[in-house]
């Protein structure tokens, strides 16, 4: 057995979900200590900070990162394990195209920390205190991270190698991802620089329910919660919003096995120009029945505007990744 | 792939552009653009000495590809794209590497002379740049197949066939029913276009129409048949025709109906709609044609007693059923319509037997009108005009909504034949609002009835049924103010009419055929309300052509229609088709749809949108045939994996134009861009200058295939490229060429709003306006509203880096 390779998994803004999930991969972890010592996983090693620090650069061979960047901490965090480590691996849809943390592109600090701090109403702060990134106690200064406008990914601060998609990454995705890790231990042929661990085609191509699609207008949309969908058939067919086409396929369809639309979680195919709008020209094409000479404007516009929430509908999983990735304030000079 | 060498030539228009901007220098400027081998600026490129330059200039400089700057292609009356493309064909140049800046019409002409004009003219000169370096040469010609596939054997049907077999080429006919000429032979008394109710009879012009196709040889006929496939494939269609086993040896049959005679078997045909009665072997009428004895096959138990009694041994009881498979480059559909559409308005009677249609009761005529129920001779026929018909005022919605202008012509004449031969019997004529008799025949039709007495009264039907007397009773409610019938006899009572019939004739509406092939859908036609195929638009430069290419609707398949009419249609289909046929190819235009098999999943949303019925699935996976695409767009903008798009007009070529587009607008004034679609709005934006108006300079357009050819995806890319407003064009409603364009952007951009409120993004910053060509002060206006609010918003915050 060659020298094993060193590998780090990091937890940034995220549920912990990913962290679950490599555990979740029961005896497969052996396969990975096999190849790799694990030198830093704050959550479930004891290893600190300092000890990140303290390494050399390029001193690890992967990084599993998850989690967005939401704070000037976990900033840094990337940055010193992206200088500390040859291989970057965004790990989870939150690191990769923003997850759904990411939706907290709709607001901004402000907003957040006056909800938070003051608005709710189990908050008691008659003096308005909130978070600050230094303040002084007893001569002594006490720092905290910053906490940013915009949720970030992973690409957005550091340069990336791979993305391993997916809330969280499904077992069979985290084994192939392995055996990127297993490939670059014994110095094979890796993807190329940028690739996500998953199919290049969407999840319709392998979909089990894509043989019932017949071609047809959706009249109305219902939001999956309206109905019990029919187990086998195509749920844009039956007018339930699945962003299955837009999506990469490579989850194994868990969802879709249980009888849930997918919701985008392994993100954009990757010719796509940003996955939020482009579902929205497709559903402004199919939705509605047809026949728009014979209808009044209103008439022919309610099925599309009966979509609610198209950010949570369309961007679900990649609000930070999207074109315009926040919400931003018109007016001059803001 | 080569780098492209550019030509560009830069047209003054005899000052008529360069009083207005300096084309001195666009030509010095458009000198320093990429890939450029030459450049030159000419006085008026359109003149005949300018196109022998030109070609001796591209082939010295060996540009394989050029750029105007002059005139718009879409709205030039001396150089627009027909124009450029036959050009380019003289010079070797590839038909599709060619674009223009339209730097007269949306410029020299639209704005003020000064620096800015010159600014966006330039503008303009880049942007066709940017498109024209990732054109590609059009698509080779496809082969199209010079045999023509007949749908339904009627007046329209045989029209067509024969034209196509005058100029030599090969038609196969496929009718359901056993004999040719359909319709035509069950309406005994033709109406003509000359001031004569009918005098001319079918018996006699019937076999007339049907024997010159019998007897050609090109023809092939097939009576009793059906198509139980057709699909398109490589440009033609391949039909799967099924046809009657030949029980009756054409050759043999002497048509003595010995066969008829001994037959014990009775049936039933639609050519006499159910009412008489035939044998199983038989003749439908004895002037059909073909001239054959033929068997009904869902009658006859094969008892075997004609193939005995036959004096000439052509009967073979044993035969098959046979099937022909074939390609045809075109299809003519003539399938006719369905009369008998009263059967779910309960109101109307249609249940009791004494009850008919108007085309029963032409059968009925034939035979000598006697009551069904019980063969005495009626003494009082009302007929009921628009019976299930003009269904929108107070009908409820139900039944059909359209007028099938026929029925009313139709009614005076079988009212009259009434009148003339059965003196003893009394008529009536019920009508809705208004009597429709069109053209130059009708209407003498319907003055000689009121001549000869008839009785009108006008109301609408609340309900027929069987009346005491054992008879039929007909309950009216009253229109408008007309109190009584035209004589007198009946009067209205607290809005109610009663009056008692023998027997009732509905003048159904005509409706289409029904499809028991489903060949609309396998053809994948798209119909109005009613079912019937819609027409290419706008409707006056493809007639009779379906949304899919070379797929006629012919007769009454298309409309309600008399046989005249309907035979004129048959002769245009044929005409239209002619060039193909001709060439034996089609030329492919510059844009076509592709769909990429590495990004396909088969979701056949493109499918659905296509509006040409030019993308199937196959399963490898959809496939687009260029030969029927017409390049609407429609599939790239819903395709959701980006895996269909259009050559020619990619994603890339128009966001390359938007990346130069704006370099001449000042700094702080907001940058708009018109997306318009290539027939109306683009035309629109041409026609504010033609017609003197005047613009702001700071919008920039892009001639779109159709305003629904754009993806929103890369409407956001725009704005996030700092584009400040967007307004797309499409059609005024009811005007998109390809059927609902104009809509489905409409709903995008409804969708998209909805979108942009949720980012924060202003909705004024994405407008779309239907713009027909005739609405280009609509245009002017509209950007400049724009304009203004853009002003107050400022700058778009999308177009910023957003990750603070």
């Amino acid at each position: 057995m060659d020298k094993k390779i060193t590998m780090a998994i990091n937890w940034a803004g995220a549920c912990g979900g990913c962290d679950v999930a490599i555990l979740d991969m029961e005896e497969m972890l052996f396969d990975i200590v096999d190849i790799a010592d694990i030198v830093y996983w704050p959550v479930a090693m004891d290893f600190k900070r300092d000890d990140l620090i303290a390494m050399k650069n390029g001193s690890i061979d992967i990084v599993l990162f998850n989690g967005t960047v939401r704070t000037s901490e976990q900033e840094e965090d990337a940055r010193i394990l992206r200088d500390r480590c040859k291989v970057m691996i965004a790990f989870g849809a939150c690191s990769a195209f923003g997850g759904i943390p990411g939706l907290a592109n709709v607001s901004d600090r402000e907003e957040i920390f006056r909800v938070s701090y003051e608005d709710t109403p189990s908050t008691v702060n008659p003096d308005g205190v909130r978070p600050q990134t230094s303040c002084h106690v007893n001569g002594d200064t006490i720092t905290l991270p910053e906490f940013y406008d915009t949720v970030k990914t992973l690409d957005q601060v550091v340069d990336v190698d791979y993305y391993v998609p997916g809330c969280p990454p499904t077992s069979n995705t985290i084994a192939q991802a392995v055996g990127v890790i297993a490939a670059y231990a014994k110095g094979e042929d890796l993807p190329p620089r940028g690739a996500s661990i998953s199919s290049p085609k969407a999840l319709c191509e392998e979909c089990k329910r894509a043989a019932t699609k017949t071609g047809q207008r959706i009249p109305e949309v219902i939001r999956p919660h309206e109905v019990v969908a029919d187990p086998d058939r195509c749920f844009l067919e039956q007018g339930i919003l699945c962003m299955g086409p837009f999506t990469a396929g490579g989850c194994g369809g868990n969802c879709i096995n249980a009888n849930m639309p997918c919701r985008g979680c392994y993100g954009p195919t990757s010719k796509l120009l940003d996955p939020g709008a482009e579902a929205l020209s497709t559903f402004g094409s199919i939705v509605g029945k047809g026949g728009e000479d014979f209808q009044l404007r209103g008439q022919m516009k309610a099925p599309v505007n009966n979509i609610k929430d198209p950010i949570g509908s369309f961007y679900r999983f990649t609000f930070p990744s999207a074109l315009v990735n926040r919400t931003v304030k018109e007016g001059k000079n803001k | 792939m080569a780098e492209p060498k550019i030509g560009v030539w830069i047209c003054n228009c005899k000052g008529r552009i360069s009083g207005s901007l300096d084309t001195a220098h666009l030509t010095q400027e458009a000198a320093k653009l990429p890939n450029v081998v030459f450049v030159k600026e000419t006085d008026i490129l359109c003149s005949q000495g300018e196109m022998e330059n030109l070609r001796q200039e591209i082939g010295e400089s060996g540009a394989d590809r050029v750029l105007f700057a002059g005139c718009s292609p879409r709205t030039s009356l001396r150089f627009p794209e027909e124009f450029i493309t036959a050009t380019l064909q003289k010079t070797g140049v590839n038909r599709a590497m060619y674009e223009v800046a339209n730097i007269r019409e949306q410029c020299a002409w639209l704005h003020e002379p000064g620096p800015e004009t010159t600014a966006k003219a330039l503008d303009e000169i880049a942007m066709a740049h940017a498109r024209l370096r990732l054109d590609r040469e059009s698509l080779p010609d496809v082969l199209i197949s010079d045999k023509a596939l007949v749908i339904g054997g009627g007046p329209a049907g045989l029209a067509a066939a024969k034209d196509l077999a005058g100029v030599g080429k090969e038609v196969d006919i496929v009718e359901k029913g056993t004999y040719l000429g359909g319709r035509l032979c069950q309406i005994s008394l033709l109406f003509q276009s000359e001031n004569w109710a009918g005098k001319c009879v079918s018996m006699c012009v019937g076999p007339v129409q049907a024997s010159g196709v019998v007897m050609n040889p090109l023809i092939g006929v097939h009576t009793q048949s059906r198509i139980s496939h057709i699909e398109k494939e490589d440009g033609n269609f391949l039909a799967t025709i099924q046809c009657a086993p030949k029980y009756v040896d054409e050759d043999k049959c002497t048509a003595c109906g010995e066969c008829a005679r001994v037959c014990p078997e009775y049936a039933l045909s639609s050519y006499d709609e159910g009412l008489f009665s035939r044998k199983a072997i038989d003749k439908d009428f004895v002037r059909a044609v073909p001239d054959v004895y033929n068997i009904m096959d869902s009658f006859c138990t094969k008892c075997g007693e004609c193939e005995k009694i036959c004096p000439t041994q052509a009967i073979d009881l044993s035969a098959k059923l046979s099937i022909i498979q074939d390609t045809y480059g075109a299809v003519f559909l003539g399938t006719g319509f369905d009369a008998a559409t009263v059967h779910n308005r309960p109101e109307l009677g249609y249940a009791s037997p004494d009850v008919v249609t108007g085309m029963e009761f032409e059968r009925l005529l034939e035979h000598g009108v006697k009551r069904p129920s019980d063969g005495e001779t009626p003494e009082h026929i009302v007929f009921v005009l628009c019976a299930g018909s003009r269904a929108t005022r107070d009908k409820e919605g139900q039944g059909v909504p359209h007028c099938s202008k026929t029925c009313c012509g139709i009614t005076m004449k079988q009212a009259m034949r009434v009148a003339q031969g059965m003196m003893e019997t009394e008529v009536t004529i019920i009508y809705y609002y208004d009597i429709r008799t069109y053209e130059r025949t009708f209407e003498s039709l319907y003055d000689t009835v009121q001549k000869m007495g008839i009785e009108f009264v006008k109301g609408n039907i609340d309900a027929i049924t069987a009346s005491e007397e054992g008879g039929l009773a007909v309950s009216l409610n009253q229109l408008d103010d007309q109190t009584e019938s035209s004589g007198g006899e009946h009067v209205f009572e607290d809005g109610k009419l009663l009056l008692n019939a023998d027997m009732i004739v509905l003048a159904s509406a005509q409706l289409p055929q029904k499809d028991p092939d489903n060949l609309i859908t396998q053809l994948q036609l798209r119909t109005d309300e009613a079912g019937f195929p819609i027409e290419n638009q706008p409707r006056i430069f493809r007639p009779t052509e379906s949304l899919v290419d070379r797929v006629y609707v012919i007769g009454a398949a298309s409309g309600p229609k008399v046989v005249q009419q309907a035979v004129e249609q048959g002769h245009a289909a044929a005409m239209n088709v002619l060039p193909y046929f001709l060439k034996g190819k089609k030329e492919m235009g510059k844009f076509a749809s592709r769909i990429d098999p590495d990004y396909c999943v088969s979701c056949r949303i493109c499918e659905t949108v296509c509006p040409h019925g030019a993308i199937k699935f196959t399963t490898e996976g959809m496939v687009c045939d260029p030969a029927f695409c017409q390049a609407c767009g429609f599939c790239a903008a819903a395709c959701p994996t980006h895996a269909a798009s259009l050559v020619n007009f990619s994603d890339q070529q128009i966001l390359d134009q938007v990346d130069v587009a704006f370099k001449g607008v000042k700094n702080g004034d907001p940058k708009i861009l018109a997306l318009l679609c290539y027939w109306c709005s683009y035309a629109a934006a041409d026609m504010a200058s033609i017609n003197g108006l005047k613009a702001l300079t700071n919008f920039r357009s892009i001639r779109i295939r159709c305003s629904s050819s754009v993806n929103t995806a890369l409407i956001m890319e725009m704005f996030k490229q700092g584009v400040d407003g967007i307004l797309v064009g499409g059609c005024p409603p009811q005007g998109c060429h390809h059927i609902n364009g104009n809509y489905l952007t409409d709903k995008r951009t409804a969708l998209m709003h909805n979108l942009m409120e949720q980012l924060g993004l202003s909705t004024t910053r994405l407008r779309f306006d239907y713009i027909g060509v005739s609405n280009y002060q609509l245009f002017v206006d509209t950007i400049a509203d724009m304009d203004k609010k853009l002003r107050d918003l400022g700058p778009n915050p999308a177009g910023r880096d957003l990750n603070r």
